[in-house]
């Protein structure tokens, strides 16, 4: 299949990498090369107390540091963040450095944004209306599926609206990204699970996107390679540095991938769940993946051809079924019934998914809430 | 009768074409989120030495009002989209999609994205009656 985006594209990476195990130990020096002495460290409480990888950090970052906020919590939101901006701004930071997964990146981002420009981050809410560089962000994910590290989106929960928003700026790219397998260590089997899946939905939407381009296509290969050898590795050998590694690597080439290229309806529906039903984004994706992809094949026979491909299977109808079998090997659940999502929810999920960017880049076009229901109903039962 | 874009003659006429469109009144019906306004950026190439604001305050498939306005003005509208003159011709020309304009910086919106995505057929739909506007632009003149 080739798009317009195909035959006319460009693609940004903009984003600093460093990779190796200790490398959390010497963001120091990078702050230097971002000309900053102050930074504000943003994480979670477990995180926070998670102790060697963590605390490594800390002591590296000796009289540079300016203070530490730990009160992320899973999709972050509004208040959080203003909150977090606040207390930088008082503690004279020049530098945010965020510790963590996708809330806390994101919570990091929109904290760069309020620093830099003053206000609430309500304020700034849009799509590339900031005009310049804003508050350097140097991120260490603790999670292999994100790639929130290398993207130019925050997703930032509105609790009033319950409803994840978008704030979609290529001046929000990190400046750096330090990816440090330490952090990820001991990471609960469940997590590892759930996070592994979000990149490879990352992976698989970034394939099928209209925006796919030849650059993330071969980007969202490779994620599927590794993750394919590496992540039920991780899982089950939490302490496995090398999977860790090499899954941390396949999410951060995932982030990239979607970054450009954006991601589709599953994720349009997985934001819809989050918000509504608080199902963990990773969690969400896992379960909806193989039913979107059946979705779009209905209309799109040779969709996931090369993702077969680059996974040693016959046909590209197998990949989903491939996707089930990644998650039941980890025991995810394989339904939002399984999940506790309760069915009289799903309209409301429905609603929420077709005010989600993400939708517009879905191969099989959707534009109305009932169009999904059918699927939403599959995903929730299963059959 | 053509108009030079921008001005406030292409804007008026922008609000008259949306209101003679079916297309718009239908797939526009249930946008009651508020005005919209446009920033067209400086461009002394073409002599446009200051940004150019238009205000469009759409309500339930109609064009209430369509004109140009100061920049304080369109700053307070819910959705302000602002761009340089080359991009809005490639909207108005139906050479650059108007979302995707959004995602790869082309266009830059202020305001929520999610309303703006639920009511995608709406937003097409205005770029729709854009191209429809007879226009002459600055730099064919």
């Amino acid at each position: 299949m080739e798009t317009e985006a195909q035959t006319q594209y460009s693609f940004r990476m903009p984003v600093k990498l460093v990779f190796g195990v200790g490398a959390g130990g010497d963001v120091s020096a990078e702050m230097a090369e971002l000309g900053r002495r102050r930074a504000f460290v943003v994480t979670d409480s477990s995180i926070a107390s998670s102790g060697s990888a963590f605390d490594k950090l800390i002591k590296g970052l000796g009289p540079r540091l300016a203070g530490v906020f730990k009160e992320v919590t899973q999709d972050s939101g509004f208040e959080i963040i203003d909150k977090a901006a606040n207390m930088a701004a008082d503690a004279e930071a020049d530098c945010v450095v965020s510790v963590g997964g996708g809330s806390v990146i994101d919570t990091g981002k929109g904290i760069c944004v309020a620093l830099k420009n003053g206000g609430s981050i309500r304020d700034h809410m849009g799509v590339n209306i900031l005009a310049e560089p804003q508050t350097p962000h140097i991120v260490l994910p603790t999670t292999s599926g994100t790639g929130s590290e290398v993207t130019n989106v925050a997703v930032i929960y509105d609790s009033v609206e319950k409803r994840k928003k978008n704030l979609l700026d290529h001046h929000i790219y990190p400046n750096t990204a330090v990816l440090d397998p330490e952090f990820l260590v001991g990471l609960p089997q469940a997590v590892t699970a759930a996070t592994g899946m979000d990149a490879v939905t990352h992976a698989i939407e970034a394939l099928h996107s209209m925006m796919k381009n030849p650059v993330s296509d071969a980007l969202a290969l490779q994620t599927l390679g590794l993750m394919n050898q590496w992540l039920p590795v991780a899982w089950a050998e939490p302490a496995n540095i090398a999977a860790r590694g090499h899954t941390l690597v396949a999410s951060n080439l995932a982030g990239a991938a979607f970054s450009n290229a954006m991601v589709g309806l599953c994720h349009a529906i997985a934001h819809g769940l989050g918000g509504v039903a608080r199902v963990p984004h990773g969690l969400a994706n896992s379960i909806a993946l193989p039913h979107v992809m059946r979705f779009n094949l209905e209309v799109s026979p040779g969709l996931y051809d090369q993702a077969a491909k680059a996974l040693g299977l016959s046909a590209g109808e197998d990949v989903a079924g491939w996707v089930e079998g990644m998650a039941r090997r980890m025991e995810l659940p394989m339904t939002l019934k399984d999940a506790g999502v309760a069915e009289d929810s799903l309209v409301e999920v429905a609603e929420a998914a077709m005010t989600d960017g993400a939708a517009l880049y879905n191969p099989r076009p959707v534009f109305e809430p009932d169009e999904i229901m059918p699927l939403l109903r599959l995903i929730w039962a299963g059959n | 009768m053509s108009h030079k874009f921008p001005s406030d003659a292409w804007t008026q006429s922008f609000g008259r074409v949306i209101n003679a469109s079916d297309d718009y009144k239908q797939r526009g019906k249930n946008w009651r989120a508020g005005a919209v306004s446009f920033i067209v950026t400086a461009a002394p190439e073409v002599g446009m030495t200051q940004d150019f604001g238009m205000f469009l305050d759409l309500h339930e498939g109609e064009c209430r009002s369509a004109r140009s306005c100061d920049l304080t003005e369109a700053e307070k509208a819910p959705f302000m989209i602002r761009a340089e003159y080359g991009w809005w011709k490639s909207v108005i020309r139906g050479n650059l999609e108007p979302v995707r304009g959004l995602i790869t910086g082309k266009l830059k919106l202020k305001g929520d994205l999610t309303v703006i995505v639920r009511h995608i057929g709406a937003a097409k739909s205005l770029a729709e009656c854009a191209s429809h506007v007879e226009t002459i632009f600055l730099d064919e003149a």
